[in-house]
């Protein structure tokens, strides 16, 4: 079961939202009122800080489920999350996600397999800006 | 009898008597009554490998007492701890549950008790027991936490010093309240400590005297007292 897969089956959610590029989905530290699936298009994740510098730093793409990872830890988002190109999107609430996780325990797995590819992406991530920023230390 | 590492090993899950703080001790009692029936109990010494990134994955390790680190390797061989792993986690999830090589390596940093569970094993009792499902879901999630706030402080310009206050500031919500400031046990060599930042052991070295000069911290052997919790926030801008 692969990300839309889920959505429909956790929220009956089979169609989605359009949204313009540049348009804002969530901003980093909202709390999370449920998770987004990415039908089409592509979105940016962007970091920012409190001095106002913002970065892009991953691209997400159909099938992907945004703010996964929130909804399980009812914590705010760790990131912002803008269109890049035009994107449909379905709203998953995220307590009718967890109660649908509940009656339906087989789509745990896929919910744990998307989590463990998010992990995998981030530690990618972390492995290949630690090699730019530790050779950029030692060049300077 | 004599107690390998000076470890209070735990043999069943249901009758244990560690104090539960982990994710995984405190599921049902069915989920752990299961889990016993899959779970092989081991102990290691400090600076057991579990596995190495790249292997194929064979199956999770439930630590029950101890602590690991998980590190990868850059492409140009440089070392990073990317996280460390408390009483109650489990490691090698990830690759487990999508069969792919595991990401990173896993080490103990003391002695430890960490019970092995065959990967099969380890997937049908996460497919009976929605309990160490959400369990799972939760630690995975976490470490994806964990994991974007490294990102965000490799990728944003963060200084050093910030990065390094952050990590006590971390650490220091694990720590034990005294009248001297919040006192913590640091397992890891300022080697070590440069991992975990993206830094050099000499710079680690120099900001950890820096802090004490300022009294933002006192060190006494590996025990490290938080005396200036506020000038360290104040050092931390994301």
């Amino acid at each position: 079961m692969d990300g839309a897969a889920i959505a429909t089956s956790l929220s009956g959610a089979e169609t989605g939202v359009r949204w313009k590029p540049g348009a804002t989905i969530f901003r980093q530290g909202d709390l999370p009122g449920g998770a987004y699936l990415l039908r089409s298009g592509t979105v940016e994740l962007i970091f920012e800080a409190r001095s106002g510098e913002a970065k892009p730093f991953r691209l997400a793409g159909p099938g992907q489920i945004l703010g996964l990872s929130s909804v399980v830890m009812r914590r705010p988002h760790d990131c912002s999350a803008r269109v890049r190109t035009t994107c449909e999107i379905a709203f998953i609430e995220g307590r009718t996600f967890l109660a649908g996780l509940e009656t339906d325990p087989t789509a745990w797995l896929s919910v744990l397999e998307l989590l463990s590819s998010e992990v995998d992406a981030a530690y990618d991530d972390m492995r290949n800006l630690s090699a730019h920023v530790l050779s950029f230390r030692a060049k300077r | 009898m004599p107690r390998p590492y000076r470890l209070d090993i735990q043999d069943h899950c249901t009758a244990c008597t560690i104090p539960k703080s982990g994710l995984f001790c405190n599921l049902s009692q069915t989920s752990l009554a299961a889990l016993d029936e899959i779970t092989f109990t081991s102990v290691y010494p400090k600076g057991s490998v579990l596995f190495v990134e790249g292997e194929q994955p064979r199956g999770v390790f439930v630590l029950c007492s101890g602590r690991a680190k998980l590190t990868t390797s850059s492409s140009e061989g440089k070392t990073l701890i990317v996280k460390l792993i408390e009483p109650g986690e489990i490691l090698g999830a990830s690759a487990s549950i999508l069969g792919k090589p595991y990401e990173v390596s896993a080490e103990t940093i003391e002695p430890a008790q960490a019970n092995f569970v065959k990967r099969d094993a380890f997937l049908r009792f996460l497919g009976a027991h929605a309990d160490a499902s959400m369990s799972t879901a939760q630690q995975l999630s976490e470490k994806y936490y964990s994991a974007q706030r490294e990102i965000r402080s490799l990728g944003l310009s963060q200084s050093t010093s910030e990065k390094l206050a952050r990590l006590i500031l971390d650490w220091s919500e694990r720590g034990e309240t005294t009248v001297a400031g919040m006192r913590l046990k640091v397992l890891l060599t300022h080697e070590e400590i440069a991992q975990m930042i993206g830094t050099t052991r000499e710079t680690v070295t120099r900001l950890l005297s820096d802090f004490r000069r300022k009294k933002f911290i006192e060190v006494k052997g590996s025990t490290l007292f938080v005396t200036n919790a506020g000038q360290l926030r104040a050092l931390v801008s994301t």
